[in-house]
């Protein structure tokens, strides 16, 4: 069982900036696709979802197109998380995490027993059951990170894809969120989930894949691609890599 | 808030009945009552019927429709200041309506409101394809602004190639915003277009909820953004085209009801539709209350009055929201 897509392309003002002729994702596992800012690792991402068209492209699950499938059967095969989540209006913390069932059907102020017993679980899983009446505006930095990923969650979806979930987070919370996200690939889902902290790819990925200037670079795992010569290909610099993780060192 | 619609309706149902009181022909409550019963003498029936009935069920149809359709517009655009008004959406549909009445197509009783109707929706769906690439807020205010006063510009030009003095008196009647004289016939004819209206934003309402998140978690999570977009502008085209058939131009109802509103119903675009109609017709009925019932004010119409008391507020909603972002 795996994600497949082949032919992904995309280009912007003249630039080529993804060009990913084949790349496997399987389930389960997670994998973090890393590499520099402006390297195509979001443009692959929406590339996969299809809000970047891709008229030569295809994209399957499970031996089947994503393309076959209506919108909420796609809908309920994916979830995206993007990079930055801007809520229009402070609903409550559980109207937002309600809204992770739309592809079921679900109204949030009328849910079924059955939603409401899954939004209470995902809620409970990352911690913010007690504040479910809170308006999500009102969270910390943190705490809407994983309000995020409880939202994801929700969905039950096989397939879940997150951009920079951990970003602009203390490092304890980034750990709470990888954790997250490891927990439910241990449950049998494929997350994909791009990461700037190589340190994070290293610690919770099964497969790395280093992107750089729209292609793809490398995929293996991470003791296969998060080696200093490939990493300073990419980065522009050798990292030092020691058993606490993956730093860099300052440019002189 | 529980019960919040229920507490609505009561209100609406309540301030129907006082706002048939007062008026010129000095009626006592059990007159009024009679005559709308259909009992008692003919000019009493007569002045409540058909003066009185008309212009309040005119002035809470009218309320309703604009706070709905800017309840609705609100959250297709993931904002609090839109508002057919604001956004020039009434400007077109007083525009439409105007052109009917130059080419004499008054006449056919569907033509004003079918063609304020057309406007509005030719507005809505301008601002909406407009909304797709312009992200900022303050933006989609100015090109509202621009829509409005381009739209104006187009007014005066039909209003100085007006045929005859009756036209022009209409038209610029028109443009005013006024429930006063209203026949339950220029209700009736609008129906049509406010009920289409209605069915269309409560259809949308789910994916206005959804759309909290965003266009793009939005589409990926199974809503069809497209059809979506479609019965957002479509249901707040018709209402606005069929209120401003009914009463001309009032502004800001469509803004100052869905925000108190809004709080209330736990931010919630979609919940918050049917309560912000409800408050909406509250406040267009308390408005006439304060023409019919403070002598300073009798002279001055509907649409007045609404500017005068929303426009400050509107500022003041556009005060916070800067302060917020």
């Amino acid at each position: 069982m795996s994600l497949i897509a082949s032919k992904l392309y995309a280009e912007a003002s003249g630039r080529i900036i993804l060009d990913v002729p084949e790349v496997t994702f399987e389930r389960p596992g997670l994998t973090a696709i890393i590499g520099p800012n402006g390297s195509g690792k979001t443009t692959l991402l929406r590339a996969l979802l299809g809000t970047i068209p891709q008229p030569q492209g295809l994209v399957g699950i499970e031996d089947r197109q994503l393309s076959d499938h209506s919108p909420q059967e796609r809908a309920r095969l994916i979830a995206y998380m993007p990079q930055k989540t801007v809520l229009a209006w402070p609903l409550p913390v559980h109207t937002v995490v309600a809204l992770g069932r739309f592809a079921y059907g679900a109204v949030p102020q009328r849910l079924t027993p059955e939603d409401q017993a899954r939004v209470k679980r995902v809620l409970a899983g990352v911690g913010l059951w007690e504040r479910k009446e809170q308006s999500a505006s009102t969270l910390s930095g943190g705490e809407f990170a994983k309000l995020m990923v409880a939202r994801a969650l929700a969905a039950e979806t096989p397939y879940l894809l997150a951009d920079e979930p951990a970003a602009a987070l203390d490092p304890a919370q980034q750990h709470q969120v990888l954790s997250l996200l490891r927990k439910k690939a241990d449950e049998g889902a494929c997350v994909v989930v791009i990461v700037h902290d190589l340190s994070l790819a290293k610690d919770y990925a099964d497969h790395v894949a280093l992107m750089n200037e729209g292609r793809i670079l490398a995929t293996g795992s991470p003791t296969d691609v998060l080696v200093p010569d490939l990493l300073a290909k990419v980065y522009g610099q050798a990292p030092l890599i020691g058993p606490q993780g993956i730093t860099f060192p300052r440019p002189s | 808030m529980k019960h919040l619609t229920p507490i609505l309706v009561s209100a609406s149902l309540l301030l129907l009945a006082v706002s048939l009181l007062p008026g010129p022909a000095e009626l006592s409550a059990w007159q009024v009552i009679t005559a709308l019963l259909g009992q008692g003498d003919a000019q009493a029936r007569i002045i409540v019927q058909e003066i009185r009935l008309p212009r309040s069920l005119a002035a809470f149809v009218t309320g309703a429709a604009l706070a709905m359709a800017g309840a609705t517009l609100q959250g297709l655009l993931r904002n609090p200041l839109a508002e057919p008004g604001v956004l020039g959406v009434t400007a077109a549909a007083i525009f439409g309506a105007t052109l009917a009445l130059y080419f004499g197509f008054a006449a056919p009783l569907f033509a004003v409101p079918a063609s304020a109707a057309l406007g509005a929706l030719a507005a809505t769906l301008l601002i909406s394809f407009a909304a797709i690439s312009i992200k900022r807020t303050s933006t989609l205010i100015l090109f509202g602004i621009g829509l409005s006063s381009f739209i104006g510009a187009l007014m005066s030009v039909l209003l100085v190639l007006s045929p005859t003095p009756f036209t022009l008196a209409e038209m610029v009647n028109w443009s005013f915003g006024s429930v006063a004289n209203r026949s339950l016939q220029d209700i009736l004819f609008a129906s049509p277009f406010l009920i289409a209206g209605t069915i269309l934003c409560l259809l949308s309402g789910r994916g206005l909820t959804f759309l909290t998140l965003g266009e793009e978690i939005a589409s990926v999570s199974g809503l069809d953004i497209r059809r979506h977009r479609l019965l957002a502008v479509g249901g707040a085209g018709l209402l606005t085209g069929g209120a401003v058939a009914i009463a001309g131009g009032i502004g800001f109802v469509g803004i100052v009801a869905p925000h108190i509103v809004r709080p209330l119903t736990g931010h919630d675009p979609g919940r918050s539709l049917v309560p912000s109609a409800l408050l909406g017709g509250c406040l267009l009925l308390l408005a006439d209350l304060l023409l019919k019932t403070v002598p300073l004010f009798g002279a001055l119409r509907l649409g007045v009055i609404a500017s005068l008391i929303g426009a400050p507020v509107f500022v003041w909603i556009a005060l916070q929201e800067g302060r917020h972002r």
